[in-house]
């Protein structure tokens, strides 16, 4: 079976015509809420060609008066790219935690699917897949035309090697239960202190099948749509089958299969990747000659002042505080996407109060997702719909507009025996700032409804110690390509991130349904009654979702911004000066 | 020292008593004056002098999501108003009577007030705020609580060292020989003749509490959000404070002007016209 997500063009939704969000963003359009500019460039994100974009946006003509072509500049030869970003320890990618490592690295070594910017898994090293119609055989088909720095081909070993690697227990790999599939769970004899038994989680036998220097077979344990997504995602990047004998550590012996090569790395201050020179690299040839990673610490505004004062030529991430300021410096250039990152106000569905139905829903009902997006994110983003599967997904089902109701709010209170209203108190971090605005945007919208919310800001070493048992807590949620994984994630029973407790069998079945289909167009009917049935349920109050914004001086063209902020600077060239 | 009546009549106390007095009215009239909501989610960075739906104004302009700043200020107010003096007074409560024992007694209790107090002081007075709020979490009271505990040893420094001074004065002596007690000539005879400099010493220690009700504002550890505190507010708008400077500015002020006041009234109730 052929995945769609290779069919060229391969935006699975084409053959049915637009992508939901695109009539959102339409609507958006119409209501004045978004410019036709970011109309076009978002439904250019989702697979819209920019003429149609601006057909639907009805500007083309006026656009073309409007806007006389501008030559676009001479670009440089080569030239630096310098970036402000925090640089963290990236000898061993297995172990990554932080995309920012992965952004330094990824230029030197890399994955075999890329996620694109506009949220598709593309063939990288993998030059194509193939999946068995019960999802779990999957073959992936190797370039052939890859070589690493030192000279070797690349190889199917090499693939096996990172993999075994990555799940054996003794590497302390986050791909241990991404690649879930690929493993299973022995008795180690040994118990707990509550007397559970303690499981040892290992690649399972038989499961890496070599089939030639250029052919890796994958025997999954069970079904698992998302294998591509995991080979994307950033501990996933592939380094040489030789890596461990030859040290372990990517700064002190860079070889890579990528375009550049590190070249000189200290944390926390800065790191160099150099362009390749021992042969031209599989993908083309870039045109910069170096990317350098400068550290101004965490503090976004030292960031936007090394930008602003030319000593960087683009940063890592800017904040929606700091979207104002930009546009205000000359020469500066805002990115912006729309991301499957959120935050959500879940509720333990264990816990007194939100173990009655009623309150939870009286909570949903209370919160404006409209308003709370124009008052935290200005209206960026969009608005979230209280069952975490977002509008870029590609198997996203729309379903009807969630309205506030107060009268539904108050009635739904009194059902559950709160006449006279009731109190209650949300966790949140400190920081990132929106976070704890958006627990006061909705403590505004719960108090008409009787629902006085009390908000506990803590240090985030604090949350996250007990962000899985705090009754009522804000979390925030990091991007992913497809909604069936964090529904896998956080909403099926005693998943590793079920921070709810919630646990529905007939929401399980669903979810297995869901990740035994491929194509996303026919995983969507099955995505609508899991999204319904977790609106139903009200386990969570959904935040806006994220848009995410970066800056750079116009003399930087290529860039892209990517919605899981991964750096892919090989397209990028700087202008002439 | 001059006697306190002609001190009230100093410029220094006129400023800085109706700098007080202003915000004090302000805080009073919280619910009369303020033209919205503390809290209410409105319409995110107007400028100062936007006008909202209703014919109303943002006079002060609103912050990132929307509150009015002028409201937040009037009812932040009440707040460090109601919490600021409790404080100060719960650390005069406790260092009082340390200070007062200690100095007229002298001896093994002075040597033992004076060790304790020497430990405290010897703790970077931020440093041990941020181990008050941090391990008892940050709540009003709780905030007393670490403001005594940082204050109070100054205190009965001040205290000790007036008592110690008064207890050679002939009027003490007098009193024992009276036959009057310890407490009686601690409570009777030393306390009002110290009262003067303490009540100036309490206008200027006010204003250290607002500023430090700021500062843990500030540093995320003043009081839990929704609700307006001075500090909290300024917290709140250093992110954008580079594109948007009216909302950092507008608490600052607010700030500055009350702890002047405070400043002024002290510096005025201990002016010396000899």
């Amino acid at each position: 079976m052929t995945d769609p997500r290779l069919s060229r063009p391969s935006r699975p939704w084409a053959a049915r015509g637009l992508h939901p969000a695109v009539h959102e963003l339409a609507a958006a359009l119409r209501a004045g809420a978004i410019s036709r500019r970011t109309f076009i460039a978002a439904a250019s994100r989702l697979g819209v060609a920019a003429p149609v974009a601006a057909a639907i946006a009805g500007v083309w003509r006026r656009a073309a008066a409007a806007e006389p072509a501008v030559p676009p500049p001479s670009p440089a030869a080569g030239g630096t790219l310098r970036c402000s970003m925090n640089v963290k320890e990236v000898s061993d990618p297995a172990i990554f935690d932080w995309s920012e490592k992965a952004n330094v690295v990824r230029h030197m070594v890399e994955p075999l699917v890329r996620i694109d910017a506009a949220n598709i898994a593309r063939p990288w090293l993998a030059e194509r897949w193939q999946a068995s119609d019960d999802l779990k055989t999957w073959t992936f088909f190797l370039r052939r035309d890859v070589v690493w720095s030192n000279g070797d081909a690349f190889v199917a070993e090499d693939v096996a090697f990172n993999v075994r690697r990555w799940l054996d227990p003794q590497t302390g790999s986050s791909n241990l239960s991404r690649f879930a599939a690929l493993t299973t769970s022995v008795a180690t004899g040994k118990t707990t202190a509550d007397g559970k038994p303690v499981t040892s989680t290992s690649l399972a036998a038989g499961a890496i099948e070599i089939i030639d220097d250029h052919t890796v077979r994958f025997h999954l344990t069970r079904p698992d749509v998302s294998l591509p997504e995991s080979f994307a995602d950033y501990p996933a990047l592939i380094v040489h089958r030789r890596f461990s004998e030859e040290g372990g550590d990517l700064t002190k012996n860079p070889v890579g299969t990528g375009p550049f090569r590190l070249a000189e790395f200290v944390v926390g201050e800065k790191a160099v990747l150099v362009r390749r020179q021992d042969r031209p690299w599989w993908g083309g040839s870039p045109r910069l000659d170096r990317i350098v990673y400068l550290d101004h610490g965490d503090d976004a505004g030292a960031q936007l002042a090394a930008l602003a004062s030319g000593q960087v030529d683009c940063n890592f991430r800017s904040s929606i505080e700091q979207i104002d300021t930009i546009s205000r410096i000359p020469g500066l250039k805002l990115y912006q996407t729309t991301t499957a990152s959120c935050g959500v106000a879940r509720m333990r569905v264990t816990e007194k109060p939100f173990d009655a139905l009623a309150v939870r829903r009286a909570i949903q009902a209370a919160i404006d997702h409209d308003e709370a997006q124009r008052l935290v994110f200005r209206g960026y983003g969009a608005p979230g719909e209280d069952h975490h599967v977002a509008p870029l997904h590609p198997e996203y089902a729309p379903l009807p507009k969630r309205r506030r109701d107060l009268e539904r709010a108050r009635q739904q209170l009194s059902d559950a025996g709160y006449r006279n209203g009731i109190r209650l108190v949300i966790d949140c971090v400190a920081s990132p700032p929106w976070e704890a605005n958006v627990c006061k945007v909705f403590a505004e919208m719960l108090k008409p409804a009787g629902i006085e919310l009390a908000i506990n800001v803590l240090p985030g070493a604090t949350y996250w110690d007990r962000w899985q048992s705090t009754p009522f807590g804000f979390t925030a949620w990091a991007h992913r390509p497809l909604g069936i994984q964090v529904l896998n994630l956080a909403y099926r029973s005693n998943a590793g991130w079920n921070e709810t407790g919630y646990a529905n069998p007939a929401f399980d079945a669903l979810l297995d349904e869901a990740s035994g289909i491929i194509d996303p167009g026919k995983r969507r009917p099955v995505m609508d009654k899991l999204q319904r049935t977790l609106q139903d349920d009200a386990i969570i109050v959904q935040s806006t979702w994220r848009p995410t914004f970066m800056a750079a001086h116009e003399r930087v063209h290529g860039l892209v911004m990517h919605p899981a902020e991964e750096h892919h600077f090989e397209g990028v060239w700087l202008a002439a000066s | 020292m001059g006697p306190l009546p002609q001190r009230l009549r100093s410029p220094s106390v006129a400023i800085g008593g109706a700098l007080v007095a202003f915000w004090i009215i302000i805080a009073v009239a919280a619910p009369a004056v303020a033209p919205f909501p503390p809290n209410a989610t409105l319409q995110p960075f107007a400028l100062p002098g936007a006008e909202f739906a209703g014919g109303q104004r943002f006079w002060l302009g609103t912050d990132q999501i929307g509150r009015d700043i002028a409201s937040r200020l009037i009812w932040g107010a009440r707040t460090v108003l109601l919490w600021a003096p409790i404080a100060t007074l719960a650390a005069y409560a406790a260092g009082i009577p340390l200070g007062l024992l200690a100095g007229s007694r002298g001896g093994a209790i002075d040597a033992a007030v004076m060790f304790a107090t020497n430990v405290l002081l010897s703790f970077p007075v931020l440093v041990l705020y941020i181990l008050i709020i941090g391990t008892i979490g940050a709540s009003p009271l709780n905030l007393v609580i670490a403001v005594v505990f940082a204050g109070a040893p100054g205190i009965v420094r001040l205290v000790r060292a007036l008592a110690a001074r008064e207890r050679t004065r002939d009027y003490v002596a007098a009193a024992y020989t009276r036959g009057e007690g310890v407490l009686g000539v601690m409570v009777l005879e030393i306390l009002p003749n110290i009262a003067p400099t303490l009540i100036a010493d309490a206008c200027l220690r006010l204003g250290y509490v607002i500023v430090t009700l700021g500062v843990l504002g500030f540093l995320g550890l003043g009081l839990p959000p929704p609700d307006p505190d001075w500090g909290g507010m300024i917290n709140e708008a250093r992110p954008v404070a580079l594109a948007f400077p009216h909302i950092a500015v507008a608490p600052c002020l607010a700030l500055v002007s009350l702890v002047l006041g405070c400043n002024l009234l002290a510096d005025g109730l201990r002016d010396d016209r000899r």
